[in-house]
């Protein structure tokens, strides 16, 4: 978005637009729409199902480093990581954790946000990247993934996560990112020279993908804090009479704020994945046993209501409606996947994929072994491929662990 | 879905069909677009996702309504106004030569969708004939945003297959990797002088090599004096040098000399020179427009 544009719609939020504006409809291509109110950080979907907030966090966290690494390894441009984190911070602020797992739903925001950047990657390799980083992440032997019915299953979840998070968010999948804003704040403050100050600025302004503050303020702010952030951190004087970021008609304290929240990334132990979804576990087990009761409830609920109704409750008739009813309880909870199932699988049976694979094993035994023999070499260099990638992950979560570490001692020794 | 009623199927979009409905309620007729959604393993079309994202907030009198997007399990459907007929079917149901207050009006109803597009930091990037639609008050609206994008810094052109031939600039035959809103304005300049010859094409060309020769016939070969980095591009070739020989009072005969101007100015192959929409808006070629056009604002 050019600057002008950036400008005009400032000045239109703050309703002191000196053209007249045009009777046109409106467009909200910004992130103005959305900022979320205060009450829904109080009591977030996860929270209602039982989650406590710093797990809440830790979950948000894991999963947008996990798109980050996943775009780092799929060669996907900064800002489809930066859309794809920001699509499962948004997701979570209007589902939970406890029914919607945080991996399929991050595999499923990094896809989409692929598309929507222009640079669209196959699910397959969405998937295989996750693998590959729950691998290293367990410091197991590198393995490819295999495809079988738990590959399907799982492309079929991805699907389903992006459609999801397209409908959770009302299909607005633009995202207005402030990184361009650094660039033209650095440029009229005329520091857009200094390197370092622009990089460092742009790395806080990444880290700040993964705390909530892109739900809570406007793109300009977060700009400012980075830019604040980063000239604390490597002493340079910033014009202070009149403050430099009045220029850009944003409040010091709200830059505070900010900066505060990006701070306390680096304060947080590093997060435990099985920790983490050891406590999910627990609490969906709990939810789906709540469902069930709850089901249980409304069904006997409906058949005193039906008792009522009909006083001559012993007929043949309404017995065996009642076995009928008596019947579906069994649908295990979250049956909106599991009901499903059935039909499904019909489905996927159909789906050319599979037929290719019944054709070439039953029929065609050399050409299976052609293909097999074709797998194996692309296994290998599945296996190649992987080796460099995980050596290109180790590098950067290295940088990238010694940066957070030595961000958190620099903060500590100033507080 | 059980809120509208299928009438007849209209026809194939570039990613599902496209039926006549009513909604049942108020019987209103729309048009829905269906994606299906599960033949396809690699989930929502980017084209569908395009079209909706950048259409649910297009609200304008020049552009398509989407009304709304229904979600199930199997299929998308994305419920549009319904329009009569798009501006290829109209030129084919002409009897004779298009009356020029009708070009006027449809040229600048969509300078005006495109002005607001453009304003609104996006760019169609497939402007035709097809995709205009006409109703029966004689509007004029943009459709099939399925190519469309929004912009912000310059935009790389990710595929020489943006634009369908015949009203693609010769920037973008010549391979240009940053394009802007400039893209439009050449399709609508050919569109114009389309609509002032009754639909006759002004660039039907049949290769890329073909359609820079029928520009360049027309306005002459660009070199670096006319068009400075031209021979920079990435599929710069160079072509036979033709001088601007045939004026455009030859080529669009009906249209009066205000108008050969307007169509000049957005005909530019140096599209940094081209002429963008709001300014079109205001050449004095629009000056004496029924002011019922004019002022019909959203």
């Amino acid at each position: 978005m050019s600057t002008t544009t950036v400008q005009n719609q400032t000045k239109n939020n703050n309703g002191t637009a000196t053209k007249p504006q045009k009777t046109y409809g409106k467009i909200v291509l910004t992130l103005h729409n959305c900022l979320l109110p205060e009450s829904i950080f109080k009591q977030t979907p996860s929270q209602v199902d039982g989650l406590d907030i710093e797990t809440e966090t830790d979950l948000r966290i894991l999963g947008c480093e996990m798109i980050q690494t996943a775009g780092i390894l799929l060669k996907l441009p900064q800002v489809a990581m930066a859309t794809g984190q920001m699509y499962l911070q948004r997701f979570y602020y209007s589902k939970s954790f406890v029914r919607y797992p945080m991996e399929t739903t991050a595999m499923g925001s990094i896809y989409l946000a692929s598309k929507v950047e222009e640079k669209p990657c196959r699910i397959r390799d969405v998937i295989n990247v996750f693998h590959h980083i729950k691998q290293v992440r367990a410091q197991k032997t590198i393995s490819p993934l295999i495809v079988d019915q738990n590959y399907i299953e799982l492309k079929n979840q991805v699907i389903k996560a992006e459609r999801r998070i397209l409908k959770e968010l009302g299909f607005c999948v633009h995202v207005k990112h402030p990184h361009k804003l650094i660039v033209v704040y650095l440029q009229l403050l005329q520091y857009e020279k200094n390197r370092q100050l622009m990089q460092l600025a742009w790395n806080y302004m990444n880290d700040a993908l993964r705390t909530d503050v892109f739900m809570r303020f406007p793109p300009e702010t977060i700009a400012c804090a980075c830019i604040y952030l980063t000239a604390r951190k490597i002493g340079l004087p910033l014009p202070n009479n009149p403050h430099w970021f009045l220029l850009f008609k944003v409040p010091e304290e709200d830059i505070r704020e900010v900066s505060l929240r990006i701070l306390q990334l680096y304060k947080r132990s590093k997060v435990n994945p099985e920790e983490l979804e050891g406590k999910i576990d627990a609490l969906k087990k709990i939810y789906q046993a709540n469902k069930h009761i709850q089901a249980q409830k409304d069904r006997e609920a409906k058949a005193e209501e039906k008792k009522a109704d009909s006083p001559a409750a012993s007929t043949s008739k309404d017995s065996k409606r009642d076995i009928k009813k008596e019947k579906s309880p069994k649908t295990p909870p979250l049956s909106k996947y599991h009901s499903s199932g059935h039909k499904k699988r019909e489905r996927r049976s159909r789906s050319p994929y599979d037929r290719k694979r019944d054709y070439s094993s039953k029929r065609h035994k050399s050409r299976s072994r052609d293909r097999e023999l074709d797998r194996s070499r692309e296994r290998r260099m599945d296996d190649k491929r992987s080796r460099m990638m995980s050596r290109k992950y180790d590098d950067y979560d290295r940088a990238k662990s010694s940066r957070d570490g030595r961000d958190s001692r620099d903060e500590k020794r100033k507080h | 879905m059980q809120k509208y009623e299928k009438l007849e199927k209209i026809g194939e979009g570039t990613y599902g069909t496209v039926f006549k409905a009513k909604n049942k309620e108020t019987h209103e007729i729309v048009a829905l677009k269906r994606v299906r959604l599960d033949d396809d393993d690699e989930g929502v079309p980017s084209s569908a996702l395009r079209e909706i994202c950048l259409l649910k907030e297009l609200k304008h009198k020049n552009i398509v309504r989407l009304y709304d997007v229904l979600h199930s399990e199997k299929k998308l459907t994305l419920v549009f106004e319904h329009c009569d007929q798009d501006l290829k079917k109209y030129f084919d149901s002409l009897n004779g030569e298009i009356d020029l207050d009708v070009v006027k009006s449809f040229m600048y109803q969509l300078l005006r969708g495109l002005a607001f597009c453009h304003s609104h930091n996006v760019l169609h990037r497939d402007l035709k004939p097809q995709n205009l639609l006409i109703n029966k008050n004689g509007e004029l609206k943009l459709a099939d945003f399925g190519l469309a994008r929004a912009f912000g810094i310059p935009v790389k052109c990710y595929s020489a297959e943006v634009v369908t031939l015949w009203y693609r600039p010769p920037d973008v035959l010549f391979g240009a990797k940053l394009y802007t809103t400039s893209i439009d304005m050449w399709s609508a300049g050919c569109i114009f002088a389309e609509l002032a010859n009754s639909g006759r094409p002004l660039f039907p060309g049949s290769d890329v090599d073909d359609q820079l020769k029928r520009i360049f016939k027309l306005l002459g070969t660009p070199n670096e004096d006319t068009w400075p980095g031209v021979t920079q591009l990435p599929d710069y070739k160079p072509l036979p040098v033709y001088q601007p020989s045939l004026g455009l009072a030859q080529v669009v005969p009906r249209l009066p000399a205000r108008g050969r101007d307007l169509l000049a100015r957005l005909l530019t192959c140096n599209p940094a020179l081209r002429m963008p929409a709001d300014d079109a808006m205001a050449h004095a070629y629009f000056h004496d427009l029924n002011p019922s056009v004019k002022n019909d604002r959203c």
